[in-house]
């Protein structure tokens, strides 16, 4: 173990990338009779848990409590931290910004909680960001994708109290125009949610294909408000723009009512190419999606998420899932990965520092290189980003899984998708490298 | 010009669908005098109670019938168990009666069902082509039903005695009791009545999308726009403006995508300003 | 007899708010965080009221008023980079013209059709709010107005600001003008025969009761520092309608005392379980069929058969 860790700081050098330390999330953690013989800070370490579990959106909360839940059965069947219990608090934020906010300064302020992780919409997060410096504790982001959190909160006005583990809308934009300029489809179209997310991702999404590809067009837009049960308007008022490539960043509930409308009017079959459909939903490898939908996503769609069960192909991932798998009887989400991620940094931030004084685990954290079953990464220290990749991939129904999997997955370093400070150029950077064989 | 009237066919569409259920809250309203906030809760329960029945039965016809019919029974047993009692109370208290009862029927789902949403496996109807686009069949069975309803409504009230009731509770209450209607019985008939159109929306969307929890807060807005824009209680005004709505969206989507959002809105306020007691007046 | 048990309610509310006072310095944080809030609602729900209970007119548009100043409010801040007067005086204005013009394209309507064109107009706001994207950031909204005082500090102006204007609102609902509306509430025709103009005297009203709406929309932006298109949706003018029926729209503290059961049944319910929402229904439910016509209502009429009795009691004693 010390050896593969000793291998990834190598790896992570050998970016350019100089780490202050690394630490391992995940059930191969430090040994334990190391982490016993150092003193107990707190009868127990507190994590407050905001996420949306009513609503539309509930199930987003039910999958991200998935993967905390976990970590913390796991950690506290080992003795806990240093021998604290690890205790989950869970609220529920309704996906409205003042809530979320009154919920987090009663975590903190009334129910002692040490850290805050979670969180699920844009407003929601920038609203409970900005409350944190006041409160002095940790924010760890494991869902919410706006980048405005991260250039602009933490990186121009500075507020050093949130990070993100998750992966931010340069997923959605970015990664998915990279994908997009190597498929032969010209004609770009999309279907949007109705809100910031929608128009952030577009946006990106625009800017990186058209400097990867200036032969493109962008020749319709369609946006559906959240909660939208007849996509039919849209999808055929898309179709009359004749594209041939279609990107969406539907999600959620709004995403299973898209797919299936979208196929019985034929959106799918006008995006067809020889080897699949030019079809981008950096979110539809969701498994809330994936079980739903299973059969009727069609074979041959690039979907993606902010953590694929499949992906990375390590031992620490391995087993992430088939814990989860055991535990739950679902596969994990990238929002339980993410959770589940979050809570061992937790765990692992309190037994490097011997601290739970805030200011030592941001300066801990910045730079900090983690290697967790979502793979190698880093988090930066200019916007407490956290720098790992998550491929696209192509879905393929196969019976040996309960839900359709991905194959022929297309990826690229973080490093050279995720925007750099200050946040002007597009990327990617560094001329057009070639895709890392997966 | 194929692709706008393809845009109104589509319209036409979702506004049956918003008709069956509109037309549920406007007829409670025209009876009762209740603005029934929990509408949007029965039509969630309608599309729950067809997915179990689905899974159970595997024949959708009798999902639907049932499923809704349970709907209807739930919105019975919530007139006599709650709101008979409020009555007496000005219209708003009948508001947060609903709306607390909203809150219950949420969480029960929940509980039940879990927060994940829910498909039923495609019917497998098909599609037609229509002006070169593919349309689905299924939203002819939608169109029909809503057309259906339509002219059963009519024949209910104009044709029947029981239809006489309702009419002569719409237009006079204290005079129909003097003639011997007994009203709780009539409001009791319109809360099943009225649920069981609400059931039945949420069972009809149920091929089309997902049986998930918070589906009622969306409808109900709607459902609320139309009951007011078309005249409170007044059922050929529930029609008309359900169309209006459904038809305005979806050209709304092809013309102004960005504004799909605000458009039913501005509708509504435009016509209220203009004529405050709706498009056909109040019943 | 009800003009005593509201008077005599009022004082008890005024001792306890002054008691909050002293608040700060025994309990935490959360406590005056969650007080502050209860206050800013309060407010909103009292300011809603001079609409609702006085003038009969239920609105549910409130939200304009109260999300039209707290945006302004923002955008001057953050956006323009005005000094703080200017923006908060600017917040107030807008709320204002706000609430002439709704005023104006709704007086003339009354009841389910007043609720509805607000209604209307409020979610046309939220629309231009949600699309505005440029000015008020969309669903993002505003953030990062800062109010550069401690929390301890803002309790207070908070206290003050709500005590102050709850003094004015008082004022205003029992004098001439305020007897002017509740003739109007009960018969709009005698009013009219006494040379007052019905439209006018309820424009004045809704403008006063924007204007205390808007002061609410301002103290809330500063106490999170951000402003969200939810404070500009239905259901947030849904909120002072709920809190004035729980607590009883005749009354003046009705609105508070609504305001206060329900916040604190919410903070209770979340507490304990991620099934908040049950809970919080059947307590909805319970208050309207038990406490028919609001709290206040119930307990002054229990209060004062309570006393009646007693009188009787004695009248008989005294025939012995």
């Amino acid at each position: 173990m010390r050896e593969a860790i000793e291998a990834r700081r190598e790896f992570l050098k050998k970016l350019g990338i100089v780490g202050a330390g690394v630490v391992v999330c995940g059930s191969l953690g430090l040994p334990k009779a190391q982490a016993s013989s150092r003193k107990r800070l707190k009868d127990k370490i507190k994590i407050g848990h905001i996420a949306i579990f009513s609503g539309p959106f509930g199930t987003y909360g039910e999958l991200q409590k998935r993967g905390s839940m976990l970590a913390a059965e796991e950690i506290n069947k080992v003795g806990g931290i240093q021998g604290s219990k690890v205790e989950i608090i869970y609220k529920d934020s309704r996906a409205k910004p003042a809530e979320a906010v009154k919920q987090v300064r009663r975590l903190v302020e009334s129910e002692g909680a040490d850290f805050i992780i979670g969180i699920d919409s844009s407003g929601v997060v920038l609203g409970v960001a900005q409350v944190m410096p006041e409160l002095k504790k940790l924010l760890i982001v494991t869902h919410a994708a706006t980048h405005k959190l991260t250039e602009e909160l933490v990186y121009k006005k500075g507020n050093k109290y949130a990070f993100r583990l998750s992966v931010p809308t340069y997923q959605d934009g970015t990664m998915a125009a990279i994908t997009a300029a190597q498929l032969p489809a010209k004609r770009w179209a999309c279907v949007h949610p109705d809100y910031e997310y929608g128009y952030a991702s577009w946006e990106l999404f625009k800017a990186t294909l058209k400097k990867l590809r200036p032969d493109v067009q962008f020749v319709g837009e369609s946006w559906a408000k959240i909660g939208t049960t007849d996509f039919k308007p849209f999808i055929s008022s898309i179709l009359d723009k004749k594209p041939d490539g279609i990107h969406t960043v539907e999600w959620g509930v709004d995403l299973f009512t898209f797919v299936r409308q979208a196929k019985e009017m034929g959106l799918f079959d006008a995006v067809r190419y020889k080897d699949g459909y030019a079809w981008i939903n950096p979110m539809g490898y969701s498994i809330d999606a994936m079980e739903a939908l299973k059969k009727e996503y069609p074979e041959g769609c690039w979907v993606s998420g902010r953590y694929l069960w499949q992906y990375p192909p390590t031992e620490l991932n391995e087993k992430f899932v088939k814990a989860h798998y055991r535990r739950w009887g679902h596969l994990p989400a990238y929002s339980g990965a993410t959770s589940y991620t979050a809570v061992y940094l937790i765990k692992h931030l309190i037994e490097l520092t011997q601290t739970l004084d805030v200011e030592t685990h941001i300066k801990t954290l910045e730079n900090l290189a983690i290697y967790s079953p979502i793979g190698e990464m880093l988090i930066r220290k200019e916007d407490h980003q956290a720098i790992y990749d998550v491929p696209f991939g192509q879905i393929k129904h196969d019976p040996k899984f309960p839900i359709p999997v991905l194959k022929n997955f297309l990826g690229m370093p973080a490093y050279m998708y995720f925007r750099r400070p200050p946040f002007t150029e597009t990327p990617p950077y560094t001329g057009y490298p070639p895709f890392m064989s997966l | 010009m194929e692709a706008i009237f393809f845009q109104i066919l589509v319209g036409l569409s979702t506004a049956m669908l918003y008709w069956v259920v509109s037309v549920g809250l406007t007829f409670i309203f025209g009876v009762t005098r209740v603005l029934n906030f929990a509408h949007g809760s029965f039509y969630m329960l309608g599309a729950f109670f067809a997915l179990a029945l689905f899974k159970w039965t595997n024949s959708f016809v009798l999902s639907i019938a049932l499923g809704s019919l349970a709907v209807g029974v739930v919105g019975l047993l919530c007139e006599r168990g709650v709101i008979r009692f409020t009555y007496s109370l000005p219209v708003a208290f009948q508001l947060v009666l609903t709306f607390g009862l909203v809150l219950i029927f949420e969480d029960l789902v929940r509980f039940i069902w879990g927060s994940v949403p829910q498909m039923i496996r495609p019917l497998g109807l098909g599609v037609v082509t229509i002006a070169g686009r593919r349309f689905p069949i299924y939203s002819f069975v939608i169109m029909g039903t809503g057309l259906f309803l339509w002219i059963i409504l009519y024949f209910l009230l104009l044709e029947t005695k029981l239809g006489l009731m309702i009419r002569a509770t719409i237009s006079d209450i204290e005079l129909a009791m003097a003639n011997g209607i007994n009203p709780h019985l009539l409001y009791a008939f319109s809360f099943f009545f009225g649920s069981f159109l609400a059931g039945l929306g949420g069972a009809l969307t149920l091929p089309m999308c997902s049986a998930s929890l918070g589906m009622g807060e969306r409808i109900i807005i709607y459902s609320f726009i139309i009951t007011v824009m078309g005249g409170l209680g007044n059922i050929k005004g529930a029609f008309m403006s359900s169309l209006i709505i459904g038809i305005s969206e979806s050209l709304c989507a092809f013309f102004m995508p960005s504004l799909t959002i605000a458009i039913s809105y501005v509708i509504l306020a435009l016509v209220l300003v203009v004529k405050p007691e709706g498009i056909y007046g109040e019943a | 007899m009800e003009r005593l048990s509201n008077k005599f309610l009022f004082f008890v509310l005024t001792s306890i708010l002054l008691l909050t006072f002293a608040l700060p310095l025994l309990s935490g944080a959360y406590t005056n965080y969650i007080i502050i809030k209860i206050s800013i609602l309060s407010l909103y729900a009292v300011a809603f009221n001079i609409m609702f209970g006085y003038c009969g007119l239920l609105s549910f548009g409130h939200a304009i008023f109260f999300s039209a100043s707290a945006y302004t409010l923002g955008v001057s801040l953050t956006k323009l980079n005005l000094p703080i007067f200017v923006a908060l005086l600017a917040g107030l204005l807008t709320s204002v013209i706000f609430s002439i013009i709704v005023g104006f394209l709704s007086l003339r309507h009354k009841e389910i059709h007043f609720a509805m064109i607000t209604l209307a107009l409020s979610m046309l706001f939220w629309g231009v709010v949600m699309k505005w994207r440029s000015v008020t950031g969309g669903e993002d909204g505003i953030t990062g107005i800062s109010r550069s005082i401690s929390m301890i500090a803002y309790y207070y102006i908070c206290i003050i600001t709500v005590l102050s204007c709850l003094f004015i609102i008082y004022k205003i609902i029992f004098s001439d003008f305020g007897l002017l509306l509740e003739g109007i509430r009960e018969n709009e025709i005698r009013v009219e025969f006494s040379a007052h103009s019905v439209v006018k005297l309820r424009m004045l009203a809704m403008i006063i009761s924007g204007l205390f709406t808007g002061i609410a929309g301002i103290l809330w932006a500063f106490l999170d520092g951000a402003v969200t298109p939810t404070i500009a949706h239905w259901s947030f003018s849904a909120v002072p309608v709920i809190a004035a029926l729980i607590g009883g729209p005749q009354s003046f503290v009705g609105p508070i005392i609504g305001t206060i059961v329900y916040v604190i049944a919410e903070d209770f319910i979340t507490r304990f379980t991620l099934y908040w929402q049950i809970w919080l229904g059947i307590v909805v439910v319970l208050i309207v069929l038990f406490f028919r016509g609001g709290i206040v209502g119930t307990i002054a009429k229990v209060v004062s058969e309570f006393y009646h009795s007693k009188l009787r009691e004695k009248y008989r004693e005294r025939e012995n």
